[in-house]
């Protein structure tokens, strides 16, 4: 299932520094209850630092990050408000947080912060649900599994294939509250958040506005999960009533990257999900009335990814034309999958799709860079402006080979602005954050998150590309704590810093 | 009788060697041959003259039995004929003779089973024979094909497959057996039959498009293509391949060149339904509501009760929002047939958007327990073709 991809600043110089998540010693047989450790640097997770030249050294042991269980996903978020990113680092049998303390290293805090967790997580998203100014935590899980040797497959050479998830149960997400002074308590079934998926991919927005982050579980072979913020503390699943738990046709699929953004530029986060070959990555639009339609035939995602599996997904505007882009991570799950089907590759190119004016995705892949011509086993993936240039790249994690950077070189004259948000009586992230901006092009939505993607955590910062404007004539920006901010004809081309102002009215 | 007359014919054309048995038998050889060439001719009084002088030699004479059970089915004693078959088998039960003579009897009088079960017998004693194969065969199929009349998939399938093993290389065999897997979703064998039957008949259209059918259920939709835009060259004017080569583009998501064949299947055949209701489902993926809804709406001018049509006449009032409208369509969809999981699913959707969370939660269930049933359609499929992998399924959920 592979491993994720971070990017973020851990030591605030300004640049972008990269973390990947890694695998664990496996021996065959395995006993039943094992849970595979790390015993050597070949599985150790890595801190890549960038450097002032655009180069990056590994701070891996400087950091303390090696690891030592099976890691998945990664999550980033300063859930202490102290100003420096910490790392959730998800696994199989055993969870990992790690405090960042300031001075480029890391200390592992899991147990006295009380979120080891059991059980095979996969995806993790930072959210503060109920805007108590302190980042909590949601972990996806992907199925109740050990080792047990079940043969799938046909008893041929070659032919044996890894197990349908329908062999096996589903599992419960794992949430955990901020207590405050690096405690965590699990309240999964307290908030109403313990329905049993199959969960791969996390992603948060405010889908209905009404101020409370919502959370989305892109689950394997069962319906997908739309968990609604009540605004009291508690969650209503409404993933089925909602239109977003199932295909245009009623039918479940393999979700496992999500992402949760608005692409039409109507105000309302949309929603993308990566799924396997011969499915079609699912599109929702949100209707603004608490439900979305499946938009993927109309769209074009479903004829551009029919024949592709896609892992790692991520709503970004590459050209800065001011509308959000796809950019997937892609490769089959199987690697035997050409001899049962020879039309599918279990090694793929990634995919970039070209959002047109909102209304299609057209897949300009070929016309993209040779990168996109090359076939990995595409799994993690993030996004951020490694070389603050205001052009978004893009980080792709892959089995059994090396990671991927994708600068981003596309030519224009479009312009951009990146908003760095840091909360004060909101949490610092200011993850939760749902900010619009107006320019006399039309307006543009989003929300601030790390999460999204498969099993990976994208720069905080947010990231709007303008076209042909080069002013904002307004940003307005509704904090977690509920305070609203307002900004006017900020010129473009720029990072921003916007610190929630402590009185602001709403 | 014609089919004993045969098996006579066969007793003749053995080799003479096989007619020796023991030295003390050699002298009935010519009476037993003259009683076969008389059999043969018609002459019943002078066979069983010939018959009846071994016999009175040498009275459990199996050779002289067997060719007196023929004298006296072709006399319509069937019982006596029956007692002499079965008293042979006693006697010399490794002698396929008989069990040919009684297999053939039994289908003469309607027995069929007992009569597949003699012929079979004859078959392992000796394989090969054509006097039992061919009979069988026809025998088989005959009941594959009343199984298939009242229903009886699985039974047909059954029939089909000991026919099968009797006469490997039948291109028309393989055809029916693929068809019969074809309707229980038994996708693989009917791909590998409809395989055989090509590289027989490398041309046989039906056949291209059996497969091609095939191929579908397994999900091989870009092999699928291929096949059905074969037989669409092969039969141009055949409104049939043009609205499949038309289903198969539109699971390609190749939305206009499936536009193409639906439209040409029309021309082909104006007052049919379906092709009317995939393009209004074409309209409808591309937002064209408009467009959609009349398409709809000319199909249920052809057919009131069409399933496909109603169910697009509820998705378009259900995507304009008109939630009531889109209640009464669907429950009409829904009375058409039941079975038809996108209904369901969008019922409860319609149901939710109305606030009826009981009745969305009901509708949404069906709709899980129909995509189940798919599901557990295709685990029979894996059945069939490994038992280890259905044993593993049902160890890992008990």
């Amino acid at each position: 299932m592979g491993s994720g991809a971070a990017v973020f600043d851990y030591d605030n110089d300004g640049r972008l520094d990269i973390f990947l998540s890694n695998g664990a010693r496996l021996d065959d047989p395995m006993t039943e209850a094992a849970i595979p450790r790390k015993n050597g640097p070949e599985y150790w997770n890595r801190l890549y630092h960038q450097k002032p030249d655009g180069t990056f050294e590994d701070a891996t042991e400087r950091a303390g990050l090696a690891g030592r269980f099976y890691s998945t996903g990664v999550a980033v978020g300063d859930y202490d408000n102290d100003g420096y990113e910490d790392l959730f680092v998800a696994g199989y049998g055993r969870n990992t947080l790690y405090h960042n303390n300031g001075d480029g290293t890391f200390t592992d805090v899991t147990e006295s912060a009380g979120v080891a967790g059991s059980g095979w997580s996969t995806s993790a998203a930072w959210v503060d649900y109920d805007n108590d100014g302190l980042l909590d935590l949601v972990v996806a899980r992907y199925m109740q599994w050990d080792f047990q040797d079940i043969y799938c497959g046909e008893h041929k050479e070659g032919y044996r294939a890894y197990c349908h998830p329908d062999l096996f149960k589903p599992a419960t997400p794992l949430v955990y509250h901020n207590e405050g002074n690096g405690k965590f308590k699990e309240v999964s079934a307290k908030v109403g958040m313990n329905k049993p998926g199959k969960g791969l991919g996390v992603a948060i927005a405010d889908y209905d506005r009404d101020g409370w982050t919502d959370i989305l579980i892109a689950n394997d072979a069962v319906p997908q999960s739309l968990f609604h913020n009540k605004g009291d503390g508690t969650f209503e699943e409404i993933g089925m009533i909602s239109g977003l738990a199932l295909d245009g046709s009623g039918a479940t699929y393999s979700g496992m990257g999500v992402d949760f953004a608005d692409y039409n530029n109507d105000g309302w986060p949309d929603v993308v999900i990566t799924d396997l070959a011969n499915q079609k990555y699912a599109l929702y639009v949100n209707g603004g009335d608490g439900s979305f339609s499946y938009s993927a035939t109309m769209t074009g995602i479903a004829g551009a990814t029919l024949l592709h599996s896609g892992w790692g997904v991520k709503f970004f505007d590459f050209d800065n034309d001011g509308w959000k882009d796809i950019v997937v991570a892609q490769a089959h799950v199987m690697d035997t999958i050409e001899t049962s089907e020879p039309h599918l590759h279990y090694r793929e190119p990634p995919l970039l799709l070209h959002n047109v004016a909102g209304k299609k995705f057209v897949d300009v892949s070929r016309a993209s860079g040779k990168a996109f011509e090359e076939r990995w086993v595409g799994r993690g993936l993030a996004t951020g402006d490694l070389n603050n240039d205001g052009k978004i790249d893009v980080i792709v994690a892959s089995n059994d080979g090396p990671a991927w950077i994708l600068l981003n070189e596309t030519l224009g004259a479009n312009h951009w602005i990146t908003l760095d948000l840091e909360g004060v009586k909101s949490n610092r992230d200011a993850i939760g954050a749902n900010i619009m901006i107006s320019t006399k092009g039309g307006s543009q939505f989003a929300t601030v998150s790390t999460g999204g993607s498969y099993q990976s955590s994208s720069d905080r910062r947010v990231h709007f590309g303008l076209g042909s404007e080069s002013t904002v004539e307004r940003i307005e920006v509704h904090w977690p704590s509920g305070i609203t901010q307002i900004l006017t004809n900020v010129s473009a081309d720029r990072k921003v810093r916007i610190r929630e102002e402590a009185s602001a009215p709403k | 009788m014609i089919l004993l007359l045969l098996a006579c014919a066969m007793i003749l054309a053995a080799d003479p060697s096989a007619w020796a048995q023991s030295p003390a038998t050699s002298e009935n050889l010519p009476h037993l041959r003259s009683a076969a060439q008389f059999l043969v001719q018609g002459d019943l009084k002078h066979a069983e003259d010939d018959v009846q002088l071994v016999l009175a030699d040498d009275p459990e004479n199996y050779r002289a039995l067997n060719l007196l059970g023929i004298i006296r089915a072709q006399q319509s004693r069937r019982e006596d004929a029956e007692a002499l078959f079965e008293k042979v088998i006693r006697v010399k039960p490794q002698y396929a003779g008989a069990h040919v003579s009684l297999g053939l009897l039994y289908y003469e009088m309607g027995h069929a089973d007992q009569a597949i079960s003699e012929l079979e017998s004859a078959l392992e004693i000796e394989p090969g024979r054509e006097d039992a194969s061919k009979p069988l065969v026809q025998l088989l199929r005959d009941q594959a094909r009343a199984a298939l009349k009242r229903k009886d998939l699985e039974k047909s399938l059954s029939y089909l497959m000991r026919a099968k093993k009797v006469a490997p290389n039948d291109p028309e065999l393989e055809y029916e057996f693929g068809i019969v897997a074809l309707r229980m979703s038994l996708y693989e064998d009917a791909r590998l039959a409809f395989e055989q039957v090509l590289t027989l008949r490398p041309a046989d259209a039906n056949s291209i498009y059996a497969l091609g059918r095939a191929q579908m259920g397994l999900g091989k939709i870009p092999a699928t293509r291929e096949l059905f835009e074969k037989y669409v060259q092969l039969r141009p004017r055949d409104p049939t391949g043009h609205f499949g080569l038309g289903l198969v583009l539109r699971m390609l998501e190749m939305t206009e060149e499936a536009r193409t064949e639906f439209q040409r299947s029309i021309e082909l055949q104006p007052d049919q339904t379906e092709a009317y209701v995939q393009l209004g489902f074409l309209d409808l993926d591309g937002g064209e509501l408009d467009r959609s809804a009349s398409r709809f709406q000319s199909a249920l001018e052809r057919a009131p009760q069409n399933a496909g049509a109603l169910l697009g006449l509820g998705r378009i009032r259900f995507q304009r929002k008109d939630y009531s409208k889109a209640l009464d369509s669907l429950l009409a969809a829904l009375a058409a047939d039941s079975s038809i999981r996108e209904v369901h699913y969008y019922l409860g959707l319609t149901y939710a958007r109305l606030g009826k969370s009981r009745e969305s939660a009901e509708q949404m269930e069906i709709a899980s327990q129909l995509e189940h049933e798919d599901l557990d359609r295709h685990r029979i499929i894996l059945k069939l073709l490994d038992p280890v992998d259905a044993h593993a399924l049902e160890k890992a959920n008990p």
